[in-house]
């Protein structure tokens, strides 16, 4: 029999999966499949030998370098490992989509907090009171215009004045003032009150935002929002500009590493809010990626 | 023969899910694998899979739970390569 490998290594208890569906997996595959759950990385790449169908947790595509015989990679992420995303002779499937409602909905809780002057220094603050902004007369871009991209538009839209988008290609969308390419960032950058990121991390976005592409065009008083990577930033860069423009803010859902470190630089700063990757948890998100996992399961047992 | 030093530096430059806080031109040694440099427990395992490569070492990843600096790191190195 062919055997399916469970890459199941996250060390955060929250996405371990879930018993009830280790056992689900086994009652609908083990008459079809050698199924093996590999819950720590000791041992991992000896276990991964001789996998024909991998899915779980993000890994190195250097794990599987021992197997000859892999058919197919399903991840549990929409973020696919750099090592993963030129792979031509293997099908690589991921999750995306299926967190996008969590991640956008995290993204507009960011952007409430910051729009109501919660993430602040004193210019935010009067008599010990935070006071708010009126997003009305203000501009917000959002780059990387995917799944959650579109969904955070539609929740956003009727709070900014004008809603800009920053894309690789062009969609169009009747909620959106102005559409800007890839290439245009620096343009799209000058005009923006509010900044979300939504773009995935690839070889392209990887520390593409830096001092001389993104910082030097933005306004002194802006808030950008991080729901893509930390990585799409030049870290130095970043501290640089919220050290000093004391008016913007910047809260993120991700960093670099993760944990944040408690005496890491970002958290002495005030103009700075972190979340610890949360932005995904959601109480189905589970359900929704098993249900995924079933469909890309499927998909190839029938191709065999 | 490069040093071990120089070893770390070119598989961190070179492995694609491997991220660095700091630019490579900074790395002495003393650095803290992940408060430093940013890389977390799994980074770690990809950079043991590179390393455990090219020294054709055969280890197993359990050898990665143990590292903590660049230094250990170099120490895995030195003890390692020919």
């Amino acid at each position: 029999m062919k055997k399916l490998s469970v890459v199941n290594i996250s060390k955060d208890p929250f996405w371990k999966l879930p018993k009830h569906m280790s056992q689900a997996l086994i009652e609908r595959y083990s008459n079809k499949l050698d199924i093996d759950f590999i819950d720590e990385t000791s041992g991992m790449r000896e276990s991964l030998k001789d996998s024909h169908f991998v899915v779980g947790m993000p890994f190195s595509k250097s794990a599987l370098k021992k197997n000859q015989v892999l058919e197919r990679v399903h991840f549990w992420t929409a973020q696919v490992p750099l090592s993963w995303q030129n792979t031509a002779n293997i099908p690589v499937s991921n999750s995306i989509g299926v967190n996008s409602d969590s991640v956008s909905e995290h993204g507009l809780f960011l952007c409430l907090k910051a729009l109501r002057g919660e993430v602040s220094n004193k210019e935010f603050r009067k008599d010990g009171f935070a006071i708010a902004q009126s997003p009305k007369n203000l501009s917000c871009g959002i780059v990387g215009f995917g799944n959650i991209g579109e969904l955070l538009l539609k929740s956003v839209s009727p709070l900014f004045g004008k809603k800009n988008i920053l894309s690789r290609s062009k969609k169009s969308n009747n909620n959106i003032d102005n559409f800007f390419l890839s290439e245009q960032l620096g343009e799209f950058s000058k005009l923006n009150d509010y900044i979300f990121l939504t773009m995935p991390l690839t070889e392209k976005t990887r520390h593409s935002l830096d001092r001389e592409s993104f910082f030097s065009h933005l306004k002194n008083n802006v808030t950008i929002i991080n729901l893509s990577r930390a990585e799409v930033f030049k870290e130095d860069d970043l501290i640089e500009f919220f050290k000093d423009n004391v008016s913007a803010r910047y809260l993120t859902d991700v960093t670099t590493p993760e944990p944040y470190p408690e005496n890491g630089v970002l958290r002495e700063m005030d103009n700075v809010f972190i979340t610890p990757h949360i932005a995904g948890r959601r109480d189905d998100i589970w359900d929704l990626l098993f249900e995924r996992t079933i469909q890309e399961m499927d998909k190839w047992i029938s191709n065999e | 023969m490069s040093s071990s030093l120089d070893i770390f530096k070119r598989i961190i430059t070179d492995t694609e899910d491997i991220f660095i806080r700091i630019p490579i031109t900074e790395i002495a040694g003393k650095e803290k694998l992940n408060d430093d440099l940013g890389i977390d427990s799994l980074g770690k395992v990809n950079l043991f899979y590179e390393i455990s490569d090219e020294l054709e070492t055969g280890d197993d990843e359990d050898v990665a739970v143990s590292w903590s600096t660049v230094d250990d790191v170099l120490r895995y190195i030195d003890e390692n390569k020919s």
